[in-house]
């Protein structure tokens, strides 16, 4: 059952058609193959049907707005695609109208069949988009999912008369559990071989409300149809944790502690395994390497300096955090799929409002405590242009998980059991950070802009599946590692090289690290962070380097000490040799040099790959603009931080 | 029957909606929230807002639209 699938973005300039067959990349089941959608509103379990069909991984969550890119993957012989959440084909939002452009746009080149996933607990809010499509000359099948809630609810569903009343086929399923799938797949072969119904007539009135109006009470008629509800509004076991979960004043702070805990459960947790790998890389793995070398009689050759204080120094730091990636993303993953989330949303939603931002716009932002760059994509759920605007410049003030690494890795050296809450304090600094520019950004560039109210749909709470939280955590961690791994040897190679050519003479490869154009370059610009406390030549370097990805700043930082150890003098560990340089640059305060350190690193340019993802979004102008913004924030925050905190510490 | 905004509606109580800011009726209305629509409020939320029961969903209202939203009580 399970084919290859990919998951791509499709941007429209004006007057350009996005189509199911051409505009996504051409994966699939091949040319030729049928091309089915899956269309569904926000969190009706679409993304983990196309995950259940497909055996691929999209981003799944129990909160609405997780597609906002097409996914396309191969179904048996057929091309599924998941488009993003849509409640209805009145477009409010660029990912709703992604959705109706491929759906509509080109009568040509329209999918061949539509399988409409639908929430059974909230049935008539589900049908109206059945009733949409069903106005065109589509071939239409109805998933049901949710049955078990709808079933809690005392809503009895009978699929066949409901179908009847419908005129399109309604299939019961369960994605989450895998049931139902095949009986999906044998109404899907039987509508692929007849043609598309007849459409539904819908001409009876012009005002968009008016036809609103038509196509709920078409979907009442349904309902009462297909299903006997007895329309008690119970209180439910969701509405008894949203007492909490959303209360005026407990909602934030239980807001506060998930957030504390989950930095201190993935920075004490991931400590011992990281001991472990740490002590793995630097003990054994190097002194198997250096017997190889001088097997082979290259000791002290330039291929054992690149390979040893290089590759294996480099990547063995980066894989010390993998048990804290893990962590980081199992726990964000059980936020997600908890129906958590959505609530955060409207926790924060008075904060964002401050900046001029629905609450809404929570979601991309804590997408981009994961990673930057899906979080950018993510602000597609924003209906006003100006707002996604505003929310891509702040996205990369959130501290992704690349970020992290580097956090963890200076309080654990400078701050020691602290360390968690040191982390903890740098994430609330950032969302602090985020507000401030926000304000900033609107009583300046944007005093006209308009608010949009906060209406989101709180999900049912449900208990994390084990198989969804490893599928999800899998899919991070697999990003993280092909990202930094490709980078991190990208970039150790060209710190190598940089570090053996001589900037005033000398021979290659046989120079101290301060004589070749890697040190000098570096030391040139230094002087710029006198007055942070950390004007040293190694953490300059590895901040230009942490430019193209902050995972490459500790790699740099351990290639450049692990090279630039003084013969017969015992180096140290790495936190040691951090250390010490702190204390020199800072005049005896490494503790608030630390801190300004880690303040420049949470604000100045994550990495390429988020301004690529800028570029796409909002155009190069405004990323130019968001990189000269972060790096006037990231020197300005450090530069406050170190004098205030040297004064009496 | 009395007619009454959002912001004052009481919790747990049959209602149905009168009317819908103009500006938010399409927004409203894909969440059920139409003119004539079945609904009681079940809690205040953070930030002043208010959770809505409609169809058996869940949906929170920032506080900006209550006044705006007028509803009968039975």
């Amino acid at each position: 059952m399970a084919g290859d699938s990919t998951t791509v973005a499709v941007t429209k300039r004006p007057g350009q058609v996005a189509t199911c067959h051409c505009a996504v990349a051409n994966t699939g089941a091949g040319p030729g193959a049928p091309v089915i959608a899956l269309i569904g509103a926000p969190n009706s379990g679409k993304s983990t049907l196309f995950n259940a069909l497909t055996g691929a991984r999209t981003t799944v969550g129990n909160w609405p707005g997780t597609t906002v890119e097409v996914a396309r993957g191969a179904w048996r012989e057929r091309t599924l695609i998941d488009l993003p959440g849509a409640y209805s084909l009145d477009p409010l939002s660029p990912d709703e109208q992604l959705t109706r452009d491929l759906l509509l746009a080109d009568p040509d080149d329209r999918p061949d069949l539509v399988v409409v996933v639908a929430d059974a607990a909230h049935l008539s809010r589900s049908l109206y988009l059945v009733s949409q499509v069903r106005e065109h000359p589509q071939r239409v099948i109805v998933a049901l999912t949710m049955l078990d809630v709808a079933k809690r609810h005392g809503i009895e569903i009978d699929t066949e008369a409901l179908s009847e009343a419908l005129g399109c086929p309604v299939v019961g399923i369960d994605p989450r559990r895998r049931n139902g799938l095949g009986e999906l797949g044998q109404a899907v072969t039987a509508a692929l071989k007849i043609r598309a119904p007849h459409r539904r007539r819908h001409d009876c009135c012009a005002d968009d409300l008016a036809k609103a109006d038509e196509r709920f009470t078409w979907v009442a008629a349904a309902v009462d149809a297909g299903a006997a509800d007895p329309g008690e509004d119970r209180l439910t076991f969701s509405d008894r944790l949203d007492r909490v979960a959303i209360a005026p004043v407990l909602g934030p702070l239980l807001f506060l502690v998930v957030m504390w805990l989950v930095f201190q459960v993935t920075t004490t947790v991931a400590a011992p395994l990281q001991d472990f790998f740490d002590g793995l890389f630097s003990g054994p793995v190097t002194d198997a390497a250096l017997s190889g070398f001088a097997a082979v009689g290259l000791t002290g050759s330039w291929v054992e300096g690149l390979v040893v204080n290089g590759l294996i120094a480099g990547v063995g730091m980066i894989l010390t955090f993998v048990p804290l990636m893990t962590l980081m993303f199992i726990l964000l993953a059980l936020l997600e799929d908890s129906g958590y989330l959505a609530r955060a949303a409207v926790v924060t939603d008075r904060l964002m409002r401050a900046i001029g931002l629905p609450g809404k716009a929570f979601l991309p932002l804590v997408v981009g405590f994961g990673c930057n760059v899906p979080a950018i994509s993510a602000t597609r759920i924003l209906g006003d242009s100006r707002q996604r605007l505003l929310t891509a410049l702040l996205v990369p003030f959130t501290s992704c998980t690349a970020r992290l690494t580097v956090y963890v890795l200076v309080s654990t050296i400078f701050f020691g059991q602290w360390a968690g809450t040191v982390v903890f304090g740098i994430y609330l600094t950032s969302i602090v950070v985020m507000v401030a520019v926000g304000l900033l950004l609107r009583r300046t560039l944007w005093r006209t802009m308009g608010t949009e109210p906060l209406v989101i749909d709180l999900p049912t709470y449900q208990l994390p599946t084990l198989r969804l939280t490893a599928a999800v955590t899998w899919t991070r961690l697999q990003g993280f590692l092909k990202t930094a791994s490709g980078i991190i040897v990208a970039t150790v190679a060209a710190v190598w090289l940089l570090q053996s050519i001589p900037a005033h003479g000398g021979t290659f490869g046989e120079i101290e690290v301060e004589d070749s154009v890697y040190g000098v370059a570096a030391q040139a610009i230094t002087p710029v962070f006198e007055p942070a406390g950390f004007a040293q030549w190694q953490t300059t370097s590895a901040l230009v380097v942490g430019f193209v990805a902050k995972e490459a700043v500790i790699s740099s930082w351990a290639q450049t000490y692990a090279v630039d150890e003084p013969e017969g003098d015992d180096p140290g560990s790495l936190g040691q040799r951090i250390m010490a340089d702190f204390a020199h640059s800072s005049g005896g305060h490494p503790g608030p040099a630390a801190l300004a350190f880690m303040m420049f690193l949470m604000a100045y340019t994550p990495c390429v790959a988020t301004l690529g993802a800028q570029g796409r979004e909002i155009g190069w102008r405004w990323t130019g603009f968001g990189i000269v913004m972060q790096l006037a924030v990231a020197w300005l925050l450090a530069v406050a931080v170190f004098q205030v905190g040297s004064l009496w510490w | 029957m009395t007619l009454l905004t959002l912001a004052d509606a009481p919790l747990a109580t049959p209602l149905t909606l009168a009317g819908v800011p103009a500006g938010h009726a399409l927004q409203l209305s894909r969440q059920g929230l139409r003119p004539g629509a079945a609904f009681s409020v079940v809690r205040r939320s953070t930030g002043g807002g208010r959770v809505v029961s409609i169809g058996g969903a869940r949906v929170a209202l920032g506080r900006s639209l209550l006044r705006g939203i007028t509803a009968e009580s039975l």
